[in-house]
């Protein structure tokens, strides 16, 4: 037996630090949001308009839950049919791989973007210039937006990693280009744009920012319609904590947030794996 | 472009392919008679699956491949040439590749799927009765025949190499290049698929890479042997195996070098 060297007895320790720190924060985060939030959390809270004076003080959040799924589903209808489009366009039809890794490249600096500057754009753009005021739509459009690069680029990376003999063994065939599309590469992909779009949606439902001015308001009554704004989880959120609203509530709404994405997360998780065993 | 005399055959001629700047094929002429299984022979990376992939154009999906002379004849056609239908030909021309690999589908359609995309949809009862057969054929309709409709990617895969040269000859070709169709399967499978080559060379021109020997003397008519991209023996079955002039194609045969 040799001595273990100091060297590699440091290095093995912060590792195991930072694993045991990278286990440990987000257990703390939702331990403490449980801890903090649990109490408040109950069926009524879930399904109840807020009230009281300021509204949100009591009652309970059910507009922000649907005003938030209703902005994800309009944001996945603009990124979902864009995003894989564009990642099989990339993937599959992009003549060079200079004009590729260039495309590649504009898409990653557009996930990097802030959300803030999301906002500002679909503001400008959509809420202002295109007349859309602050709505529903203008909103599901500016999440559309964000999510579009993280779905582009995971769905490029899933179409790239089905194996080019499988194009071959279809196209062998004598099938044409459509047939190996759609009965070969999307199948053989799906699992791996399903990832993609569960960080997409998760990255979209938390950041109010995007939506900040282009959908939601803070209180608003009736349903949901494109052409109008909508109560969104992060904007509540945000408003009950910046104006000491009520942190019982602001504990519970996060806390909704998280186990609504836990929820989701979990949903994909069972699909995938029904898509696997197929 | 002169048509070859005898229009039923396979007519290679001063083929030179290259992946890259890499010359992999060199001058390499051979014809393949019509109705008669060809064994193709070679150390590994002769060139062997290169010039299967010549035949029916799939290696032009490989993007760095290229053919940089020569010609090739199937039936008198020049399937080089820029004109050429690929999709006819490859229907007409089956391959079955060196790694076998399962569509992301049932086994009965990964079995139908070339047939269906030429021919159509068919009734259950008669797409039913063709996948049987089929499968029958290959060896492999006793051990799915309980989960026709279950995902072929769950096969073994030595199921799944009989399981692609039922989903090639569902197309009907007259024309199949086999590259080492029985690598993974077991002695018993491996003569059903050896008695299944000598029933089809009634109607279909057969070309097979083998790394063995043995089954090369069993079922070939004729045999071509390559070496580092070139023919260095080409001849019937008898007389590459009794008097092959090349030292290293008869070291080779008797398996002093693999
Ligand atoms: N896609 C490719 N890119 C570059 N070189 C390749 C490629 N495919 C095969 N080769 C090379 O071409 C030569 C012949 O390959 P192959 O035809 O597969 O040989 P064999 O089937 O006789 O083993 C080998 O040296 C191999 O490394
Ligand atoms: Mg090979």
């Amino acid at each position: 037996m040799t001595r273990p060297r100091p060297l590699d007895v440091l290095f093995r320790g912060l590792i195991w630090a930072a694993g045991i720190v990278g286990m440990a924060l987000p257990v703390w985060i939702v331990g403490f949001l449980l801890v903090r939030g649990a109490g408040r959390l109950t069926w009524s809270f879930l399904v109840d308009h807020p009230r009281g004076y300021p509204p949100g003080t009591e009652g309970g959040i059910l507009p922000a839950i649907l005003g938030s799924a209703a902005l994800i589903l309009v944001g996945l209808v603009i990124a979902i049919p864009l995003g894989v489009g564009g990642g099989l366009y990339l993937a599959e039809f992009c003549p060079s791989k200079r004009l590729q890794s260039y495309a590649r490249a504009a898409v990653e600096a557009l996930a990097g973007v802030p959300s803030i500057l999301y906002g500002l754009f679909g503001f400008a753009c959509f809420v202002v210039f295109l007349r859309m005021g602050i709505s529903l739509l203008a909103g599901g459009l500016v999440l559309g937006l964000v999510m579009l690069p993280i779905l582009l680029i995971t769905s490029q990376e899933a179409f790239a990693a089905v194996a080019a003999q499988y194009r071959e063994a279809t196209l062998s065939l004598g099938t044409d280009r459509s047939a190996w599309i759609f009965w070969v590469l999307l199948p053989k992909a799906r699992v791996r744009i399903l990832a993609g779009l569960v960080l997409a949606v998760g990255h979209a439902v938390g950041s109010a920012a995007p939506v900040l001015f282009t959908a939601s308001v803070y209180f608003r009554r009736g349903g949901l319609h494109l052409d109008q704004p909508v109560m969104t989880l992060p904007t509540h959120l945000y408003f009950l904590v910046s104006e000491a609203i009520s942190f019982d509530h602001a504990f519970a709404t996060a806390l909704v947030l998280v186990l609504g994405l836990a929820i989701f997360n979990g949903a994909a998780m069972a699909l995938r794996h029904q898509m696997r065993d197929s | 472009m002169t048509p070859t005399a005898n229009t039923s055959w396979i007519q290679v001629e001063s083929l030179d392919v290259a992946y890259g700047n890499a010359p992999v094929l060199h001058q390499v002429s051979a014809s393949f008679p019509e109705r008669q299984v060809t064994a193709i022979l070679g150390p590994s990376g002769c060139g062997k699956s290169t010039l299967l992939r010549v035949i029916n154009r799939t290696l032009e999906l490989t993007p760095e491949a290229r053919v940089t002379g020569g010609q090739v004849h199937v039936k008198g056609r020049n399937i080089l040439h820029p004109s050429e239908d690929i999709r006819s030909l490859r229907k007409q021309v089956g391959i079955v590749q060196q790694r076998p690999l399962a569509f992301p589908m049932s086994i009965q359609e990964n079995v139908d799927f070339g047939r269906r995309h030429h021919h159509g949809r068919l009734q259950r009862k008669e797409r039913d009765r063709i996948t049987a057969s089929l499968l029958e054929r290959v060896g492999l309709w006793d051990e799915v025949k309980h989960r026709l409709d279950s995902s072929a990617t769950r096969l073994s895969i030595g199921q799944l190499q009989r399981l692609c040269i039922a989903r090639t000859l569902a197309n009907d070709p007259d024309v199949i290049l086999m590259d080492e169709p029985c690598s993974a399967l077991d002695p018993e499978s491996t003569a059903t698929i050896e008695t299944l080559i000598q029933e089809l060379k009634a109607t279909v021109t057969i070309l097979i890479v083998t790394h063995n020997i043995a089954q090369a003397r069993r079922i070939s008519d004729q045999i071509l042997f390559l070496l580092d991209g070139t023919v260095a023996e080409a001849g019937t079955n008898a007389e590459v195996m009794g008097a092959a002039r090349n030292p290293r194609v008869r070291r080779f045969l008797s398996g002093e070098e693999g």
